[in-house]
């Protein structure tokens, strides 16, 4: 059964100039076990994508559509219906862990904190499985690092307390929100095994949120790729990254640097010209289309329905990149 | 005294000549020994990357090589002048030969400031010209680094992210440097406005000839504008090599780690790639470990790097230096 279906999700944020259309539309699915990398520039509503379906947004957020987690619908659920799924079978994990921790309390009371809460554990025995998790997410010397303060570990090891903190009660989704984007790659690296051998051991599913190519190629088995707020491409992730059919996937791949190759002069990347616009309203035409290289009236004039292209991938594009040799040499410049 | 081989390249004198660079800060916790007796030199028209990781002492270089902050010990020498020993306004007044580009636009930028203003103002803190002349010059830059005309009498709030930077990277230029730092200048971005940047800086780089310390924690990106690649942990430079070499000839086990460590956008090859995996984190600036820096998370330490830290030395191809006990 899928664990999470969310359809024609949107959310609105009110402002000074009007409101603005963060997410237009949004559907996807998450199954049990299955990693799910939602990624896209600054802007494009991923983050703002997921916390929704939690209530995460503030007061401000106009949401509407549907998000049903293990047969229950998430959104206009009552506070006390969220709570008891926050935490316990959906569990969040931020980019930056200094701000999620409370600075005064000591990580493992932190971690104690959940147990009791949702599991109702004795002070005893909480004590004994948070120092038992800690170690599960790689700390060394838990028991030692159970009585430091969040100021006295690194950054890596506070997301590994939060990483704790998030499994505490075994939850069945995994929500990580550029989990790794504050770290150092050596640790970064560490934080995204950590993240596999979970979702192995454990069976929780994990929907990433990231901006990181390298990340999503390392960790994701489904990817979604997002633009000014809607689905543009998705499809399991070696065909995607193999053969990007939307074109601003496409353009996306070709931007950034790769490795290997150093010291030549003459390689080019190519840069998106033009900005991500800010919608106000749902429009009727490809929002990339002004950034877009093969852009034509069609894609001024007309949204392009999201559609399967090939097995297993689809976009909402007019004019598709071939499914070609060419294609695949496209993503190794 | 690090040892430095093979480094300068062939014009005689280097655009950057830096020995022995060291910087402490005190704190209330105890001195802080941000870099440590770091040694390099930069080539006239020759990009050096600089990478580590938080807390590698990659940024102090910068500041630093720049007089943005006095070092505690070392000599930088620009242009064959020595410039670490100078007073204030001596400093100050050779200014326009090197500049820094930062990582955010948003608050480098003056915001009450118009844009031709901004990049302007080098030219009119050093006297440089008329007014007239300079705001010719300031157009001719912003031009240069593409932007529109009708940026100019703009403010930098009004500018996107990427166009904030090209104006970062037009006031850094006018009084033509022959040295730019510039740190993690893309950081801040996204990546589609990152490659634009990155050619950008090489573009200009290639018709301008100025001399750049380029510094990112961004492997891919380093290589893709670096001539050369110097790679720095808790303070010390570990290696230095061509970027052509980076991926295959790394020879120390930090670099191998890092380039390990930095993920590939491509599923089959990221999955199938042999990873070092480093155990423990950087350890604190404040009490750096005696020998080699490296030897607590190194996976092939010595009893030898417990106690000596290795010199820098030859390594393979031109250019290449190494400091391990392994390799030397």
């Amino acid at each position: 059964m899928t664990l999470l279906d969310v359809r024609d999700l949107s959310v609105r944020f009110p402002t000074k100039k009007g409101p603005v259309l963060a997410v237009d539309g949004l559907t996807y699915h998450v199954e049990p076990g299955e990693i799910i990398s939602l990624v896209g520039e600054s802007g494009c509503g991923k983050s703002v994508g997921i916390l929704s379906l939690l209530g995460l947004q503030g007061p401000t957020a106009r949401i509407s559509g549907s998000a049903v987690f293990d047969g229950k619908e998430l959104l206009h659920a009552s506070e006390k219906h969220l709570s008891a799924i926050r935490g316990r079978q959906v569990a969040c994990v931020f980019q930056d862990p200094m701000s999620s921790l409370n600075p005064v309390l000591t990580v493992g009371k932190q971690v104690a904190e959940v147990l009791r809460r949702h599991r109702g554990l004795s002070a005893a025995k909480a004590k004994a499985q948070v120092i038992e998790l800690l170690e599960r997410v790689g700390i060394p010397a838990p028991a030692q690092r159970y009585s430091n303060y969040p100021h006295e570990m690194s950054g890596g090891m506070r997301q590994r307390v939060m990483i704790a903190m998030a499994i505490a009660c075994e939850p069945r989704l995994l929500i990580a929100d550029e989990p790794t984007t504050a770290l150092d790659v050596t640790i970064q690296a560490g934080i995204l095994e950590l993240l596999k051998e979970l979702r192995r051991d454990t069976g929780m599913a994990v929907l990433l949120v990231t901006h990181d190519l390298g990340v999503v190629a390392d960790i994701a088995d489904r990817v979604i790729v997002m633009y000014a707020g809607r689905k543009v491409e998705e499809g399991e992730v070696r065909a995607l990254f193999a053969n990007p059919r939307h074109q601003y996937t496409r353009r996306l791949m070709e931007a950034i640097p790769r490795r290997g190759g150093g010291g030549d002069r003459d390689r080019r990347l190519s840069g998106i010209p033009g900005t991500v616009p800010t919608l106000h309203e749902s429009p009727a035409a490809c929002s990339f289309a002004g950034r877009c290289a093969v852009a034509s009236e069609q894609c001024r004039t007309a949204l392009p329905p999201f559609a399967e292209i090939a097995p297993g991938q689809s976009a909402a594009c007019w004019h598709p990149g071939p499914q070609a040799a060419e294609a695949v040499t496209g993503a190794h410049p | 005294m690090n040892t430095v081989n093979g480094l300068a390249p062939a014009s005689a004198v280097p655009a950057l000549q830096v020995t022995g660079l060291t910087k402490h800060f005190r704190t209330a916790a105890g001195t802080v020994r941000a870099v440590d007796d770091v040694s390099f030199s930069i080539g006239k028209g020759e990009i050096v990357g600089l990478v580590g990781e938080s807390g590698s002492g990659k940024s102090t270089v910068g500041r630093c090589v720049v007089m943005l902050s006095p070092p505690t010990a070392g000599s930088v020498v620009m242009d064959g002048v020595e410039i670490s020993g100078l007073q204030r306004g001596a400093i100050r007044r050779r200014r326009t030969g090197f500049t820094m580009i930062f990582q955010d636009p948003a608050t480098s930028l003056n915001p009450r400031m118009q844009v031709r203003d901004i990049v302007a103002e080098p030219l009119v803190i050093h006297r440089i010209g008329q007014p007239g002349e300079r705001e010719r010059r300031a157009t001719e830059l912003l031009d240069l680094v593409g932007l529109p005309q009708m940026a100019a009498t703009r403010f930098p709030h009004e500018l996107s992210g990427g166009q904030r930077q090209r104006v970062s990277i037009a006031r850094a230029l006018i009084a033509s440097p022959s040295l730019v730092v510039a740190d993690e200048p893309t950081s801040a971005l996204d990546v589609s406005i990152q490659a634009s940047i990155l050619n950008l800086i090489k573009d200009l780089q290639r018709d301008l000839g100025f001399a750049c310390l380029f510094i990112s924690h961004d492997l891919a990106a380093v290589e893709y504008v670096a001539d050369r690649v110097m790679v720095m942990y808790l303070g010390r430079v570990v290696e230095t090599i061509g970027s052509a070499e980076l991926n295959e000839r790394a020879a120390h086990p930090y670099t191998q780690a890092l380039v390990s460590a930095a993920p590939v956008p491509d599923p089959d090859e990221q999955r199938s790639r042999e990873r070092i995996t480093l155990s423990g984190d950087i350890p604190s600036p404040l009490a750096p470990p005696p020998g080699c820096h490296f030897h607590l998370r190194c996976p092939v330490a010595m009893d030898v790097c417990r106690d000596r830290s290795p010199e820098l030395v030859a390594g393979s191809g031109t250019g290449h230096t190494v400091a391990c006990h392994r390799v030397s």
